[in-house]
């Protein structure tokens, strides 16, 4: 790989890793989720920085190109991602199906209370 | 017995005040009738009118889709001790006349007693072909699925007694119920039966298939859901 070109990658990853760590501390992202991401980012700056070793990882599992094989990988985390968040997605909305009930539930059981009161008053 | 109807109502506005009040004109033999209506976040003025009729309602601050309504309705008849609770449309579609039969199922040692459009001879609901034929399919999944013959599986008028109202309390899909629950109450060993009403044509609103895209869409998922359910064992404890 050229120098620049690994010069560029990394001075990208690192400008990554700051703004997760940025979000981190404003409180937009979960540490959870900041940690996994700063792994990647970490994973693909030795990668940058080792292209020549990877060359025989790729002949070790028998892919020709070393692109293919970093595509392929590539192709497979990002499936991993999206899946992980549909669960997530899903998750989120029975939790929100059960907070809106219960909020509903819980104002109705207020107002009958409130009724209550009103009406041994009199 | 204390009998609960719910009512699911979004965007009701022209047709809720008329359903309740065609409710009160119900009787049931031996039992007291109550209902709630279950305001789904609607964007009309639904909830004014229930606050200005002084009915008997619960508000949902978002809309859950017609599952989540419901639910919350199983959930109220389950704190509030509900010996029967019977669903029943904010559209005008449900007759009120049909409760007490529903009743009596119930009495009868039945846990979830479904209002039925299709029962023999009583099919004067005008339907179309293309919606008896998805109603037939889906009878036919679900029969494949438990080996009982449903004949209306997306009929919305049903009563469930205690024991199946705690079990929706806690458990209740979101997006399409009826098939669905049908098939989770069957496999879980409840006794269902159906019975034969007429339903009317809605009074205000349109159907939530009105294109053909949406209905096959509909059918699609309904059928994965029913199958999914059929697949999974989880049989009651007695």
């Amino acid at each position: 790989m050229p120098q620049e070109l690994i010069i560029f990658l990394i001075v990208l990853c690192l400008f990554f890793l700051f703004n997760i760590w940025r979000l981190v501390n404003k409180k937009r992202i979960l540490l959870k989720h900041a940690i996994f991401w700063s792994f990647l980012t970490i994973a693909v700056m030795i990668a940058t920085l080792t292209t020549k070793y990877l060359k025989i990882v790729s002949d070790f599992v028998g892919i020709q190109e070393v692109s293919n094989m970093i595509f392929l990988f590539g192709f497979l985390v990002l499936l991993v991602i999206s899946f992980s968040l549909t669960t997530t997605v899903s998750k989120q909305k029975m939790s929100i199906v059960k907070l809106t009930q219960e909020l509903a539930l819980t104002n109705k059981r207020i107002e009958e209370l409130k009724h209550e009161k009103s009406t041994k008053k009199v | 017995m204390k009998v609960l109807m719910i009512i699911p109502a979004y965007n009701e506005e022209n047709s809720i005040v008329r359903t309740v009040s065609s409710l009160k004109k119900a009787k049931i033999k031996n039992g007291t009738l109550d209902y709630i209506i279950v305001n789904d976040g609607s964007t009309d003025k639904t909830k004014e009118i229930c606050e200005k009729e002084n009915l008997n309602y619960i508000d949902l601050p978002m809309n859950l889709g017609i599952g989540g309504a419901v639910q919350t309705g199983y959930k109220y008849a389950y704190e509030n001790n509900y010996d029967i609770a019977i669903q029943f449309d904010g559209d005008g579609q449900h007759d009120a006349s049909y409760i007490n039969d529903l009743v009596i199922e119930i009495e009868k040692g039945n846990n979830v007693a479904i209002g039925s459009r299709y029962v023999a001879d009583l099919s004067e609901f005008r339907s179309t072909a293309l919606r008896r034929f998805g109603s037939s399919f889906l009878s036919f999944l679900i029969k494949l699925c438990t080996g009982r013959k449903i004949y209306d599986p997306t009929s919305g008028f049903r009563a469930a007694d205690k024991e199946v109202i705690a079990l929706f309390a806690s458990d209740y899909p979101t997006d399409y119920p009826e098939p669905d629950t049908i098939v989770t109450v069957i496999k879980g060993g409840y006794k269902v039966s159906e019975i034969p009403v007429k339903m009317n044509e809605r009074i205000s609103g349109k159907s939530s298939l009105s294109s053909p895209f949406k209905a096959a869409f509909y059918m699609i998922k309904v059928s994965v859901a029913i199958i999914v359910s059929g697949l999974s064992h989880k049989r009651r404890e007695k």
